[in-house]
């Protein structure tokens, strides 16, 4: 006896067409592996019909809303930690390829050596710009040095507070505001 | 006269940043949302976290909503994927049939003992049957006996295919079945037809 072409037909519970239902009614009267299928697939039937939809404790919104401050925290911790990982990782990755790179052909020894050097000239650098700067105050009339000096701290008194307010939302409000 | 439904004013709100338009919303789907987290994950105290975590991901994700769906669909498809993905982390235990959880039914009606204890043993031979499923199986058996949902709108919100729909409900019926044939001690409404009505 071919069962597959009923046991499709209950499992896969769709409408028949009134010359299927007939032809399954007939098998099922004669077959009882596919009447006890049938069986089965009628009682789960009933089982989920009957079966109530679950509502959660009173005060589930309640809940929902008490929990919305701590979770923004956690989510504005979890962007924060992920930018300074991913920064940390950037530049770890960074020094491990330039180590790579340069170890093979330069000795660490020489690497300091010329670190310490170039610091010297930084500094050396810097030093003959705070003489050139101070020779132009002095050459140029005061009401101008005072101008120009105002100009510049405004500008660099903007760019750190800029500097300052895009940290503090970083630290506080995480990356990228949902709402 | 607006032809918006107060649902789509609370979305409207919600969008813009309103907290109290968006507990309307929660306050309106917490049972249904809260219902699949239940029968996916078979615990209380699970199905809360997870309720809770939906509406938080929803929150989260609201302004990538799109509104020519229907909002329940799109809460019960980040329900369904988030249990999923609990279930995957951790299989929970099976249920005994001993162990009857703790149920707040929607309708709380007249107490009466008999009837509850009976509804009890119902859901967790319920639950016992398709806790054998794997969770995706078992996602698409809920969606489709306790919310009603057709072949298509299930494969849109377990991101499957219809055809893979179709053939994952017709191997979860065959499954379930054959449990059920094999371990006649499921079949509590058979029994509780034959059992006197309680006065």
């Amino acid at each position: 006896m071919n069962h597959q072409p009923y046991r499709t037909m209950l499992l896969d519970d769709k409408p028949l067409t009134p010359i299927e239902k007939e032809e399954l009614s007939q098998h099922l009267a004669s077959c009882t592996q596919c009447a006890q299928l049938d069986s089965s697939l009628r009682t789960l039937d009933r089982e989920f019909k009957s079966a109530a939809m679950v509502a959660p404790a009173a005060g589930f919104t309640s809940r929902f809303q008490a929990s919305l401050p701590a979770r923004r925290k956690q989510h504005e911790y979890e962007q924060t930690r992920i930018i300074v990982i991913s920064m940390a990782s950037t530049a770890v990755a960074t020094c491990i390829t330039l180590a790579g790179f340069l170890l093979p052909i330069i000795s660490p020894i020489t690497i300091l050596a010329n670190l310490f050097a170039d610091l010297v000239k930084l500094v050396n650098t810097i030093s003959q710009f705070w003489i050139i700067i101070g020779s132009f105050f002095h050459a140029v009339p005061t009401g101008l040095s005072i101008g120009i000096a105002l100009t510049i701290s405004v500008w660099l008194s903007f760019t750190l507070l800029l500097w300052g307010i895009t940290l503090y939302r970083i630290t506080l409000k995480g990356i990228r505001t949902t709402i | 006269m607006s032809d918006r439904t107060p649902e789509q004013d609370w979305l409207e709100k919600a969008r813009n940043g309103d907290d109290d338009a968006f507990a309307r919303l929660v306050e309106t789907y917490q049972t249904p949302v809260y219902n699949l987290c239940y029968r996916m994950l078979g615990e209380s105290t699970a199905a809360e976290d997870a309720a809770q975590e939906t509406f938080w991901r929803a929150y989260q994700n609201l302004k990538r909503y799109d509104p020519s769906r229907p909002f329940i669909t799109w809460l019960l498809s980040i329900a369904a994927h988030h249990c999923i993905d609990q279930q995957r982390k951790r299989r929970l235990p099976l249920l005994e049939l001993d162990e009857f959880p703790e149920l707040d039914i929607a309708d709380s009606s007249v107490p009466n003992p008999e009837k509850e204890m009976s509804h009890n043993q119902e859901d967790a031979a319920l639950h016992q049957l398709i806790n054998q499923l794997n969770p995706q199986d078992r996602a698409t058996v809920i969606l489709k006996y306790w919310y009603d949902c057709s072949e298509e709108e299930i494969s849109q919100m377990l991101s499957l295919t219809v055809s893979a729909v179709k053939s994952r409900l017709h191997r979860s019926r065959q499954q379930l079945a054959e449990m059920l044939s094999s371990n006649p001690m499921l079949i509590v409404n058979e029994r509780r037809t034959h059992e006197s009505p309680a006065v």
